[in-house]
Order: structure tokens, then C-alpha cells, then sequence
């Protein structure tokens, strides 16, 4: 399969170069320009406007950035609006100069979308000129400016093969919010409907940094849902954080799957952080519900913290899941710490007949004993789990308000505590972007157990 | 307040349908996404010595306004954390406080500091940053700042920036309110609710009392609609053009142009569309 990377953000005039040499045949041309193009990406769209050798029959082109070596940028045809077809950008004129010395059009390069939500609107289009109809389609999030998107509700993807939510490389969060492409809505998602609805098999979010903290007085209360036909998603490497208020008539919750599946269905929450989730008036509060799941579950490497459920029988869940007796859920290296809530119910299995593989869970000295990572509800005896543990044992690296970071320090006793989760599904790479190896911490971020992580020299 | 306006039906029956709002802007969330490119940490250099954020005054001054906190090193140990709306001060290091606050100074730099993009500041050992975006920025303070210290106009920056993408695969429109004296108008801007209304899901309304693991019924993927196959006049476009990819429809008009809200927009329940 194919795969096309699109960026989504708001930048519309990256660079303007002109084209000054071209190879290949079309559709791709590798093409230099007269100024190599500056902070453009694979994924950026290059857009020229012209018209033929001395004027006339106007015809605006677009080009998308497949790959960038040095000067060397491969340009792939997209379409033109007169449908002249194929052409090399090196060739396209401005209608400038004369027949016989015409003026070479510049390109315009551009992100090829603006929002989140009119990538997916792309998605969802029969037709969409930008890939083939069976790739594997990346969109890519820059951190132009603040994605405010409601809610963006993936719900069809045609015969893609898969799509992907990412976040370009540089672009990416340090494992602390607002430090990379943040998505902060300040409008209403719908009650239970979520920021980002997934509805597709084949999905990919990831490196995502999701804040609800302008959403305290709104109707949204889910920051990702699955909502049914989540085969192979993977949730992975996300931050999700800041939800207070009272949204409405059920709490607030970080990843939710709001419905079954097939049992022989598989979904993957992997290494994400997620913290703040409080709620102010008299409901539950869960940091991931995997309640409804009756397919395959791998919950491995989340770190969640201090979520705050209010009132009477409201309880504050870290993990919640097995309700469906077909359910198995694989939960692995987890951290729930910081709860409070009438109970505080870190680890949750509801259903005693639901199959569950525990292993190096951790649960802080806020869960209730029957709700920790040794018991999970169902009285598992789990020897493995770390369970009573303070916060000054986990050893956060800040839990400051506004300079949260919810790394582990260097004495942190998740170090070397985890169990080797193999590399499925990028398990193996933690909430920085390094790749595990050795001794496999607890939760999102992985600390090598020989000594501190890769540490830059500083001058203390 | 501008819409982006989905042009034919989608090919599945959840999909878009001709017309939806698909996402609606205030003119100040419009200021607020240019302002940030203008401001963006990517248009700033580091410090030669320090390899640290050069403080230069616009960056500066756009942390300012838009983030709750400033955090500033001590000494080895200490951060010294100044909310700027309130100017209340705290004394944050290793040793929770009440609030179970704690903060490993040099643990917390050394990553920032790995990410060429970081917004870390000042001399080593009394480094400072900002943390937490606010969720009342100034954006007319804002914008005064980047015209203060830049050739960049407000005026310049009141449209979303639709790409050309989407300009052909969608319509952007812009519409107004009204404020009236007797039975003369002004055109006014539209805010908040009023704006963000139109971007929303058509969900089945929710029972009083559901269960935690209660799941709304969507009804379509948008509850408002354009229809702009009526409106070829006040857009000032053929429907052929506003529907034809090789097009790019971009309706949006200056202030004494714009149509009103009610004359565009149409809440598909109400109307009897679902």
C-alpha cells in the first residue's frame, strides 16, 4: 500500500521559490528552485498560478511535497483547475514575458489543510484527488497555531487502507502540554460524543496533546471516543489533560470505548498521559474506560494522575474495563496516582468472567486496597503490581500547575519496574520518542535503569 | 464570523450532506490563529551563549498576554511561579506544598531544553519560561503588540487561513449580525455561542438521567446547513462555480456586504430537514 502524508495546519504562505530545474516523468518530479524553499515539509502542498506561454487559458496547479533530500524537492501532480493534466512545475508559466521567453511561474508552498476537521470532511470525500483510493493516508499536525476543532468524528474512510492523526516529528509535545501542536477547543463537542470520535478500523492517534482546559464551562466531557468499529486502533503517545467543571449529566473521561465491537477485534492505548480530570458536581470521573470493549484490549504504559470525581457514590476510575464476559484485556505497566472520589477505584474489572493478563501495574496510596493494581476488583492477587506507593516514591518530575510534567525521575521507583512489552504497535516507544531497550519502566515515559535518561550536559 | 460550507453530499449516508457547516470561526479566534504565527517561537532565535530563547520583546510580550504563568529559577532548587492574572507568587522545589505541588528544576529543564522549539529563557541557573495558555486572551492587546514591534497589520488578518484545498472542495462565507436603532441597522460581528452553534453535531437529545455508559445518537454529522444553491445573489456566486472542484469558492465579503445570520443559516431539526 501507498502511503500519503498531508499536513493540517494554518500556515498559507510558507515559501514562494521558483522552480529552476526538474527531472522524472510525471506524476512525481524531483524539482530544484533558484532558493531552496525554507520550512516546508513532506505533506506541504505547492500551488502555482498560471497561465500558458504569453498569456492566456489559465490554469491553477497543485503539487504535493511527497519527499525532501537537500535541494532536491519531489513534487507529485495533484490537479490543475483547467485539467490541462500532468505537467512538470518547471515549464508552467505566469502569462508574463512573451510567447517566445515566457516567465516561469513561482510555487506557492501552503499546508494542504488548514483544520483537523476538514482533513477528516477529505477523508470521508469519495474523490479526493490528494491519494489513491486504497494508501494509507497521514495527516499531520504543525504547530502553526492552536487547532481548536469541537469535535472531528472519523466515521468512514471509503476503501482506505488505514489513517493516521499524527503530529510532524518537530512538532510533536515533549511529553508536556503546550510544548508541541496543541488541540484546544473552546466550543462544545456534544455531550458524550468526544473531541476526537473514532468509527473506523485502522486508525492511528497519535503524539496528540489535547487540552479541555477552555472547556470547563461547555458540554464536553470525552476527550477520544471509540465508538464501535475500532478494529487495530491504537491510541498512543498522547497527552490529554485539564477538564474541569461540570459538563453535563455524565463526568468527564480521557479515552472512552462507547461500544462493543467484535470480539475478534483489537484496540491499543499505548504510553499516553493523562491528568487533571476533575469534576465539580456529582459524577464519576474515569481516566480510561474500556468498559464496553468485548474485543481485545492492550492497555500498556499510560500514566494518569489525579483525577477527581464529586458527590455522593462517585467514584474516581484510573482503569475501567472487562464488563463483557468475551472481553480480554491485556494491562501492563500502567501508573493511577492522585485519585479522589467517594471511592478511588484505580483498577476496575467489572465483569469476574472477562479475561484479564495483569502484569507491573502501579497504584499509588490513594486507591482503595479492593481497587488497586494487585486486585483490580476481582481480588486478581496480582504479584507483580507496585500498589500503595506515594508520590514521592513515583517521583514525577513536576506536578506543579502550569508546569506539569509527569515524566519520571531519576529516583522514581517505576524505573527497570516494568515488563518488556516486545515493540507491537510502537509499545516500545515512549512519550519523548525514545525507544525503550534494557530494564522497561511503569507508565508513559521510559527511564533507562542504568542511570538517567539521555541527558543533555547543563550547567546546573 | 466565517463557515466552511460542505459542497455536494458526502458518498455515505453519515456523511457530510450538501450545504453542512462544517466549522465556524469568531473573528477574535481568526486574530488569535494568525497572531500566533506571527509569534510563533519558530520566527525566534536562540541565545548564542546560553543556547537558550532569546527574550526578544514581541515573544515576550505575546507570553505575556497569553499565559497564565511565569516561572522563574532561583537558585539549584527553587522556582519562584508568578500567576500573571492575579500576580500571586509561590516558592515551588523538590518538597510538596499543600497542593501536593513539587518541581525537580533541573530534571524539568533538562528535557524542555532537548527540543530545538523550547521557550526556555535566561542565563543557566535562573532560566525562566511561561506555562498554562489562558482562556481570556486580549487578542486586540495582542495584535497591538505585534504591530508595535512588526510591519504585520490586524487589518490585514481578519480571514481564516482557508488552504486552496479546501477553497475548492468547500465554500468559505463570512456573515454578520445586526444592531438596530429604530428600524436602521448596523452590521455587526457575531461571537461565542452565537458562532460556535453553527458547527455543531445533530445529536438526538440526551435523557435525564442516562448511565455513565450512555451513547448519544447522532442524527447527522451537522445540524445547520447553508443552503447555498438558494443563495447564488448573496453569495455572489453561480451555483455551477460553487459546486465545481476546479473552482475556488471563497464568498467572503467586507462587513457592509455581509448577509445576516438568519438569512444563510438553518437549523436542520427546526426546519424539518431531520
Amino acid at each position: 500500500m501507498a502511503t500519503t502524508t498531508v499536513s493540517i495546519g494554518s500556515n498559507q504562505s510558507i515559501d514562494t521559490e521558483t522552480p529552476a530545474t526538474s527531472s522524472g516523468g510525471g506524476p512525481s518530479y524531483v524539482v530544484t528552485f533558484g532558493t531552496t524553499p525554507a520550512g516546508i515539509h513532506v505533506g506541504d502542498i505547492g500551488f502555482m498560478d498560471t497561465e500558458d506561454a504569453g498569456g492566456g487559458n489559465a490554469s491553477d496547479y497543485t503539487f504535493l511535497v511527497t519527499a525532501i533530500s537537500g535541494a532536491d524537492i519531489t513534487l507529485k501532480y495533484l490537479t490543475d483547475t483547467a485539467s490541462k493534466g500532468d505537467n512538470s512545475p518547471l515549464g508552467l508559466y505566469t502569462g508574463g514575458g512573451s510567447s517566445g521567453s515566457p516567465t516561469q511561474a513561482p510555487m506557492v508552498f501552503k499546508r494542504a489543510f488548514s483544520t483537523i476537521t476538514l482533513f477528516e470532511a477529505m477523508i470521508d470525500d469519495s474523490s479526493p484527488d490528494y491519494w489513491g483510493s486504497s494508501d494509507d493516508v497521514v495527516g499531520e499536525l504543525h504547530a502553526d497555531s492552536n487547532f481548536t476543532d469541537a469535535t472531528v468524528n472519523f466515521d468512514q474512510k471509503q476503501s482506505l487502507s488505514s489513517v493516521t492523526l499524527s503530529v510532524y516529528e518537530d512538532d510533536r509535545h515533549d511529553g508536556t502540554a503546550e510544548s508541541g501542536a496543541l488541540w484546544k477547543p473552546t466550543a462544545n463537542s456534544g455531550h458524550n460524543v468526544g473531541i476526537l470520535r473514532i468509527n473506523i478500523d485502522n486508525m492511528i492517534a497519535e503524539w496528540l496533546d489535547i487540552s479541555l482546559d477552555s472547556l470547563d464551562s461547555r458540554n464536553t466531557n470525552r476527550a477520544i471516543t471509540l465508538v464501535g468499529t475500532n478494529d487495530d486502533n491504537i491510541i498512543r503517545n498522547n497527552l490529554i489533560h485539564d477538564k474541569g467543571g461540570n459538563p453535563g449529566s455524565t463526568g468527564p473521561v480521557g479515552i472512552q470505548a462507547l461500544a462493543a465491537g467484535a470480539t475478534s477485534d483489537t484496540l491499543s492505548i499505548l504510553n499516553n498521559i493523562i491528568y487533571n480530570i476533575v469534576e465539580t458536581s456529582g459524577d464519576h470521573t474515569v481516566g480510561i474506560n474500556m468498559n464496553q470493549w468485548q474485543g481485545t484490549g492492550n492497555i500498556y504504559g499510560n500514566t494518569l494522575y489525579n483525577l477527581v470525581s464529586n458527590g455522593g457514590s462517585k467514584y474516581a476510575y484510573g482503569i475501567l474495563f472487562g464488563n463483557d464476559s468475551d472481553n480480554t484485556t491485556n494491562i501492563k505497566n500502567n501508573i493511577v496516582a492522585a485519585l479522589s472520589g467517594s471511592q478511588e477505584r484505580a483498577y476496575y474489572k467489572t465483569n469476574a468472567s472477562s479475561t484479564v493478563n495483569s502484569a507491573n501495574n502501579l497504584s499509588d496510596d490513594t486507591a482503595g486496597a479492593t481497587y488497586d493494581a494487585e486486585d483490580m476488583n476481582q481480588s486478581l492477587n496480582d504479584s507483580s503490581a507496585l500498589t500503595g506507593k506515594t508520590l514521592a516514591e513515583i517521583d514525577f518530575v513536576s506536578t506543579s500547575a502550569g508546569s506539569e510534567d509527569l515524566h519520571i525521575d531519576v529516583d522514581s521507583i517505576c524505573i527497570g519496574a516494568g515488563v518488556d512489552l516486545g515493540t507491537t504497535n510502537g509499545v516500545n516507544i515512549d512519550i519523548d520518542g525514545e525507544t525503550m531497550s534494557g530494564d522497561w519502566s511503569i507508565g508513559a515515559d521510559w527511564v533507562s535503569a542504568g542511570g538517567s535518561e539521555s541527558f543533555l550536559a547543563f550547567i546546573d | 464570523m466565517e463557515i466552511i460550507i460542505k459542497v455536494n453530499d458526502g458518498p455515505s449516508p453519515s456523511s457530510y450532506k450538501d450545504g453542512d457547516i462544517v466549522q465556524a470561526f469568531t473573528l477574535d479566534e481568526i486574530y488569535y490563529h494568525h497572531a500566533q504565527q506571527k509569534c510563533n517561537v519558530d520566527n525566534f532565535g536562540l541565545d548564542e551563549v546560553t543556547g537558550n530563547r532569546s527574550p526578544e520583546q514581541l515573544l515576550i510580550k505575546f507570553l505575556e498576554r497569553t499565559k497564565t504563568y511565569k516561572f522563574e529559577r532561583l537558585n539549584s532548587n527553587e522556582v519562584k511561579r508568578t500567576n500573571l492574572i492575579t500576580n500571586e507568587v509561590s516558592i515551588l522545589n523538590k518538597t510538596p506544598n499543600a497542593d501536593n505541588e513539587r518541581i525537580d528544576v533541573y530534571a524539568y529543564l533538562v528535557r524542555r531544553l532537548q527540543k530545538a522549539s523550547h521557550l526556555i529563557f535566561g542565563k543557566s541557573g535562573r532560566e525562566y519560561w511561561y506555562g498554562k495558555e489562558r482562556n481570556d486572551i486580549d487578542i486586540g492587546a495582542v495584535w497591538n503588540d505585534i504591530e508595535t514591534h512588526s510591519d504585520y497589520l490586524k487589518s490585514e488578518h481578519n480571514n481564516f487561513p482557508f488552504s486552496d484545498v479546501e477553497k475548492r472542495h468547500f465554500i468559505a462565507i463570512n456573515t454578520s449580525g445586526r444592531s438596530y436603532v429604530g428600524d436602521s441597522f448596523t452590521r455587526v460581528e457575531l461571537s461565542g455561542d452565537t458562532v460556535h452553534t453553527r458547527q455543531e453535531v445533530a445529536i438526538e437529545e440526551i435523557p435525564e438521567n442516562p448511565s455513565e455508559d450512555y451513547e448519544p445518537i447522532l442524527l447527522a454529522k451537522r445540524k445547520w446547513f447553508v443552503p447555498y444553491w438558494d443563495l447564488a445573489t448573496e453569495l455572489g456566486s453561480s451555483v455551477d462555480d460553487l459546486r465545481n472542484v476546479n473552482h475556488a469558492c471563497d464568498c467572503r465579503k467586507p462587513m457592509n456586504e455581509r448577509e445576516h445570520i438568519d438569512i444563510l443559516t438553518y437549523d436542520k431539526i427546526a426546519t424539518g430537514v431531520i
